[in-house]
């Protein structure tokens, strides 16, 4: 398969008080057509930088990003991002928020397209609803579909689930496989929620922190849907799970 | 809701019924002499009296007539630069200075100076107004834009929104709470400073109406003028309120001033 996003030997430093904090250093990483690659590590190792340069949103001090052997320069359609929170304008109701991206498009076009997605979100009955009616987990669902609105080539997503409950979050995840097979949308998403990557990746990237590093690429093979409690699930698991667990000392216990 | 509605707004009269209610007893019962302060009675003939002869509405009208012209133009200039203000820093750092230093001079100590500019004809009096409400107006909005939700800004420069459109989509809804804060309070500052300017330089108004009372040491007039500014103040305030509301339909149901 072709590659439709490839980030080669991007660096990223901020300039601090105390001098330069590298967050991001010489990250090489292509993803294919249509995957769904999930980068792991622990907060503040840059996963959600490296989403933002790729979004456009910020820019690498090194290095390039390109997206269909095209560099990116700054946003555009063809990438959109959806956040921990889920980034609703609270004065706009929901369809107005899925329509947000589609200002090019006559009215009539726009609200045939949000109400594609949003019935693809479950969420048509509340079209007229403001975001502040509307439960953690419906509003994501909302942003999900206010991303998918503009059709765009790269979906970056930046722990969309972070902030839902274990059972919601479950739901989304579902949800979130199954858009991915029918969009066939290429996918980035960061977590730091090793059971969540195991479930969805394709493939999973392990990033160590400060500065920023690719440790492991690792590809999941297994079918889907996923078992949770599987061995071979477990398996992934554990070796994502290795790279963040330090070995412990060994404690004797001492019994008299 | 209609029931817990009427409650709560018979709660909010408590207060006052106790106060009229001891107002009663002290004037009637010769604990207070009435040159000090009038009883109830002869304060209900004189607004009575005065409704009937149309001098009240007149003098209300011509108060709320000048705040009118000067609120007018306080608010077209304090949310333009209010605005302009909030989106560009240079601008602000150009302008904020100065208006930071001319806010600290209180209203008062104005008037001698527009009446001298302006003599005590209506223009005086809207100048007054006008300087009274503007800083109001001018802060809430620039705070209103600043405080915007950066992460909101974000969504919209991923969706290349021009500058135009991410000021009329995200920064102008966004601080609507906070510029309505600061109509609301550059109202009621305007229309007691109308009042006030009313009292030291006028010929007409409720506020030359209070101080030509006084002189002639007519205290049920003084006292219907005190009450027609409350009530009056307080309208004036709650039809603010409702456009407001109109103005912004996703705060509906949830609480705020």
């Amino acid at each position: 398969m072709p590659e439709k996003l490839s980030i080669q030997g991007v660096s990223k430093s901020f300039a601090t008080q105390t001098g330069t904090l590298s967050v991001l250093e010489d990250i090489d990483l292509d993803v294919e057509e249509g995957e769904l690659l999930v980068i792991v590590g622990h907060s503040g190792c840059g996963k959600s930088t490296l989403l933002k340069n790729i979004a456009g949103l910020e820019t690498p001090t090194e290095g390039t990003i390109e997206v269909d052997g095209r560099a990116v320069a700054g946003p555009g359609p063809d990438r959109t991002m959806i956040f921990q929170e889920h980034r609703l304008f609270p004065w706009m109701t929901i369809i107005d928020n899925v329509e947000f991206g589609l200002h090019d498009l006559p009215k009539k076009e726009r609200d045939r397209v949000a109400r594609k997605y949003l019935k693809l979100v479950q969420l048509e009955d509340f079209e007229r609803s403001y975001p502040s009616q509307l439960s953690g987990g419906m509003s994501q669902r909302a942003a999900i579909a206010r991303a998918l609105a503009t059709k765009p080539e790269v979906l970056l997503l930046d722990e969309p689930f972070g902030a839902l409950d274990a059972l919601t979050k479950m739901d989304l995840q579902d949800e979130l496989l199954k858009i991915h097979e029918e969009q066939a949308t290429t996918m980035v998403m960061v977590t730091h929620d090793i059971d969540e990557a195991v479930y969805l990746a394709d493939r999973i990237v392990v990033m160590s922190s400060r500065p920023g590093k690719i440790e492991e690429i690792v590809k999941v093979e297994l079918g889907r849907p996923r078992e949770r409690g599987s061995a071979d699930f477990a398996y992934y698991t554990k070796r994502i799970y290795s790279h963040f667990l330090k070995p412990r000392e060994k404690r004797f216990d001492y019994v008299i | 809701m209609a029931r817990t509605k009427i409650l709560n707004f018979l709660e909010m009269l408590i207060l006052p019924a106790l106060i009229l209610l001891a107002w009663h007893w002290a004037t009637t019962s010769g604990a207070v002499p009435s040159i000090v302060l009038p009883t109830l009675s002869a304060v209900g003939a004189s607004i009575a009296g005065q409704l009937q002869s149309g001098r009240l509405q007149t003098d209300v009208l011509i108060s709320v007539s000048r705040i009118l012209k000067g609120y007018a133009l306080a608010v077209v200039f304090g949310l333009a630069f209010g605005v302009i203000m909030g989106m560009n820093e240079h601008v602000n750092r150009f302008f904020g200075g100065l208006f930071r230093a001319i806010r600290q001079i209180p209203m008062i100590a104005w008037v001698p100076l527009l009446v001298m500019w302006f003599g005590i004809g209506e223009e005086s009096k809207v100048a007054v107004i006008f300087l009274a409400s503007f800083f109001q107006i001018l802060l809430n909005t620039i705070s209103g834009i600043q405080r915007t939700d950066q992460h909101l800004v974000e969504v919209g420069r991923m969706y290349q929104l021009s500058k135009w459109r991410l000021f009329k989509e995200i920064y102008l809804p966004s601080a609507l709470t906070s510029i309505f804060v600061g109509l609301k309070l550059g109202l009621s500052v305007s229309w007691m400073a109308v009042v006030g300017a009313e009292m030291i330089a006028a010929s007409s108004g409720i506020g030359f109406r209070i101080n030509d009372a006084r002189a002639l040491l007519d205290y049920p007039v003084v006292f219907t003028g005190m009450i027609a500014i409350a009530v009056t103040g307080v309208l004036m305030d709650v039809v603010l309120s409702l456009i407001a509301k109109a103005c912004m339909p996703w705060e509906r149901g949830s609480q705020h001033a």
